[in-house]
């Protein structure tokens, strides 16, 4: 039911007023009926609000919104390596994903900051994005955002990594070794570390 | 014409792997100096050639992508360029990926700098089927652009002359105006007007747009120039407001905002300029690509390279250095100052390095440069990446940790590959543990001949372990991010063997300069404390050391400290000086094992030393030969003290 909403609140996110619910359920691949109680349950507990045009988030559902993102990229980045899982654990499920990821992943603050705009701005929802690492070899994608400190997506920009750019996987390399990409023509090696904290969402 | 000695600065731009030093080198030949930038340990490469009746200043600024305060050579080349204002910018860009690399022109034209472009390697873009409007590209610019293929000299004389006359005015510049989008532009408009008026000074040097540019992406070079002056804190808080604001209207960090409408400018020039015709389905280039990056045959590939390089190396290399050093001894023989044992020393000094130089250096480095001209070492470091990434290092590492077990020496000049000086610093201490062919001839003399291959054997895997961990524990100790890495891939080419010999010239008259004074003095300065006895009284220091803690003979003092000479001379000197080739008479098994543990680990030799204070600068020298003495002191002494334990004798 909790995933239901916050897939709905997703959708009108990324929809805003072309959002229906006929659309809805066939996206979801839900009936109408379960999207119009989980409307009914979001206008009521304030998640989003209606008006002649359509349905909008209000802040409580921009913030659900954000807070399914942070978690959705708190876990998809640890589910890649066995030493992380182990670590999550221990740690139990994390409450709160904003200063985990300033903690765990050695971001400052300024960066943690952009990472949440990030979130908060992208137009898709979050299960659309992967790392770098899950696409196989001729897959193409679209740059959505990097988890790291100023340095690092820097230099990332630099090399043509900005956002909404698209990259194609050409090779990669054997255990966890680097992931070659063509971005602007050009190829570029980026190590499996790298590769991690790169999201892009498929086409 | 008017003023006939004129002197003209032209400085080279570009990314890396563009054949910026190609250019150079084409350009200067042989009339170049390579040395460090003041205080840095970034390289500068200068030259001066005349053309016509003028003389030329070819700098060679280093290879970036960019221009913000990313890394040290960033910083220095656009320092160079805003406060040495040369004459005329020759900005090498690769024709076969020209979006990346205008990135970099747009900054360059940011700076107000005069530039002229060279238009790199159309020979690859053109196989790759891409055509460039050279003409439009110009007009787009307002510059001039130069088509090049540097490697066989096309387009490089044009190049100077254009460059030269662009200095003199003869041709007129007339470069592209930088903007952006709304919101960003009325930022920096903000920005400019507030600078222009109360930060004056700073813009006696740099463009006041461009200083607006870069406190809008919270550059901290920028932001701490203008924290020394009076008002800047006024302009600082201006500056953060604005960017807040931006970041808030874009959603994204206000360096990716603007990296990305650079990004935007440089796409829209490429699209114009560019015409795709269809590229040849599948190219030798691709294919080579394809099978050197494989998962099986790539390694297969990358193990027959590196065998082949280091056969060619040690043994044609080790048989020459044979050669020539007793050929060298045969006239050295004759010379009658050999009476004074001080002088001989210095000779001694010479011989070793010009025996070690001949043979190893120079086949070493013209290997190299085929490999890094060809474009395989990127592929080779695609291989060994994961691996290398366990121990603090990227894949990158492999060539100088691999030549370490050959000779420390190439191998610790080889670490300035690295980007960091987190990664070149363990890379630097594991090159010295690693035990390089002299070492390798004390373990299979000592413990192997008399004791056993097998525990050869032992001891070689053992210090791959320790290789291992002390990467690993580095990893830990030093503090900083490691690095990750982002390697550019560039496409496979023919190297030029006139630049690589040039290349190898220059790289080996830079080694003699640093390593041949310390050779000789160090080597007369040894035989002056054995001449004047005070060898015998440093016996007596190192004797409770040696032989209290580590249970080795007093023989074996001596033999130690020559060997920081040369390694080579460690069993030599324990032949010599306890007066048997039977090393089992002075020796006991357990004493050989500890004796070839602290020789492979002690202090690097005398060259390897100068290597390091070259590329690293003596403090850190001093720290990596302190930690090589720990190091060998603690693990000689827990096998020893095993040794013991288990009653090994």
């Amino acid at each position: 039911m909790k995933d239901l909403l916050i897939e709905v609140l997703e959708l009108i996110k990324e929809l805003k007023y072309k959002f229906s619910i006929s659309d809805a359920s066939r996206r979801l691949n839900q009936s109408e009926q379960a999207i119009s109680e989980v409307l009914g349950n979001a206008l009521n507990n304030g998640y989003i609000v209606k008006n002649s045009y359509g349905y909008l988030l209000t802040d409580k559902g921009e913030k659900a919104v954000l807070n399914h993102r942070g978690n959705h990229l708190h876990n998809s980045i640890h589910k890649l390596s066995i030493l992380d899982l182990l670590r999550r654990r221990f740690e139990g499920k994390v409450h709160n994903w904003y200063s985990h990821i300033s903690r765990s992943h050695g971001l400052d603050k300024d960066s943690v900051r952009d990472l949440t705009r990030d979130l908060q701005q992208m137009p898709w929802r979050i299960e659309d994005t992967v790392p770098l690492v899950d696409l196989r070899e001729g897959d193409r994608a679209l740059v959505a955002y990097i988890l790291g400190g100023r340095g690092l997506t820097l230099r990332l920009a630099e090399m043509g990594l900005t956002p909404n750019v698209e990259v194609r996987i050409i090779r990669k390399g054997p255990m966890r070794g680097p992931i070659e990409i063509l971005v602007r023509g050009t190829s570029l090696a980026l190590g499996y570390g790298v590769a991690k904290r790169v999201f892009v969402r498929r086409v | 014409m008017t003023n006939r000695s004129r002197t003209i600065k032209i400085a080279l731009a570009g990314n890396a792997n563009v054949g910026k030093s190609t250019i150079f080198n084409q350009i200067t030949g042989l009339a170049q100096h390579v040395g460090n930038w003041p205080g840095k340990t970034v390289e500068k490469a200068e030259g001066i050639v005349k053309y016509g009746s003028y003389i030329v200043e070819v700098l060679d600024l280093p290879g970036t992508y960019s221009l913000s305060a990313y890394s040290e050579e960033e910083v220095i080349a656009r320092e160079y360029i805003a406060t040495e204002k040369p004459d005329i910018i020759l900005n090498v860009i690769d024709a076969s990926s020209l979006e990346r690399n205008l990135y970099l022109t747009i900054q360059i034209l940011e700076l107000e700098a005069p530039v002229v472009v060279a238009l790199n390697l159309i020979d690859i873009a053109t196989k790759r089927g891409l055509n460039i409007a050279i003409n439009r590209l110009s007009e787009i610019l307002g510059v001039p652009v130069i088509p090049m293929i540097a490697i066989s000299g096309q387009g490089v004389d044009e190049a100077l002359s254009i460059a030269v006359k662009a200095a003199l005015g003869e041709i007129k510049l007339n470069p592209l105006k930088i903007r952006y989008g709304k919101e960003v532009e009325d930022s920096i408009e903000k920005l400019r007007h507030i600078i222009t008026e109360k930060a004056s000074f700073l813009c006696r040097t740099y463009p006041p747009r461009w200083l607006a540019v870069k406190l809008l992406e919270r550059d901290n070079e920028v932001i701490s120039k203008f924290n020394s002056i009076s008002e800047g804190r006024e302009i600082l808080l201006l500056a953060e407001s604005l960017a807040c604001r931006l970041e808030e209207v874009h959603g994204e960090p206000s360096h990716i905002i603007i990296a990305a409408e650079r990004y935007a400018l440089a796409s829209k020039i490429a699209n114009e300029v560019l015409k795709v015709k269809t590229p040849p389905t599948s190219s030798l280039i691709e294919n080579l690509s394809l099978i050197t990056t494989h998962k099986i045959w790539g390694y297969l590939i990358l193990i027959l390279v590196l065998t082949s390089m280091f056969s060619l190396i040690f043994f044609i290399g080790g048989y020459l250095s044979g050669l020539l050093e007793e050929l060298l001894y045969v006239l050295i023989n004759e010379l009658p100052a050999l009476r004074f044992r001080v002088i001989r020393g210095f000779i001694d000094g010479f011989v070793a390095g010009l025996v070690l130089v001949i043979p190893y250096v120079v086949p070493f480095y013209i290997l190299l440069y085929i490999m890094e001209d060809s474009g395989y070492l990127p592929r080779a470091a695609f291989l060994v990446d994961g691996l290398m990434h366990k121990i603090g290092l990227h894949g990158k590492a492999l060539i100088p940790l691999l030549l370490g077990y050959g000779c420390n020496v190439p191998a610790c000049i080889g670490c300035r590959i690295m980007e960091s000086w987190r990664e070149k610093l363990i890379l630097g201490f594991l090159i010295t543990i690693v035990p390089c062919a002299a070492r390798t001839i004390i373990i299979l003399n000592l413990v192997g001949n008399y004791i056993g291959v097998h525990v050869a054997l032992i001891l070689y895997i053992m210090n791959l372990a320790l290789v291992f961990a002390i990467g690993k524990l580095a990893n830990l100790w030093l503090t900083g991010e490691a690095i990750g890495l982002i390697m550019e891939m560039p496409p496979f080419r023919i190297p030029s063997i006139k630049i690589i010999l040039l290349k190898t010239y220059i790289r080996i008259k830079e080694f003699l300069y640093i390593a041949f004074p310390l050779l000789i003095i160090g080597s007369g300065f040894v035989n002056y404390l054995e001449e004047t006895g005070l060898l015998n009284v440093i016996e007596k220091e190192f004797e409770p050391i040696v032989s209290s803690l580590l249970g080795l003979p007093t023989v074996t003092v001596v033999p130690l400290i020559l060997g920081i000479l040369r390694k080579e001379l460690v069993i030599a000197m324990l032949a010599e000086a306890s007066g048997t080739m039977n090393f089992s008479l002075v020796l006991t098994p357990r004493q050989m094992i500890v004796f070839t543990i602290f020789t492979m680990l002690y202090i690097p030799c005398i060259a390897t030393l100068a290597a390091l204070v070259k590329e690293y600068g003596v403090k850190k020298t001093l720290v990596i030969t302190a930690a090589n003495i720990i190091l060998a002191i603690t693990v000689s002494l827990i096998i020893n003290i095993s040794l013991l334990v288990y009653n090994y004798s």
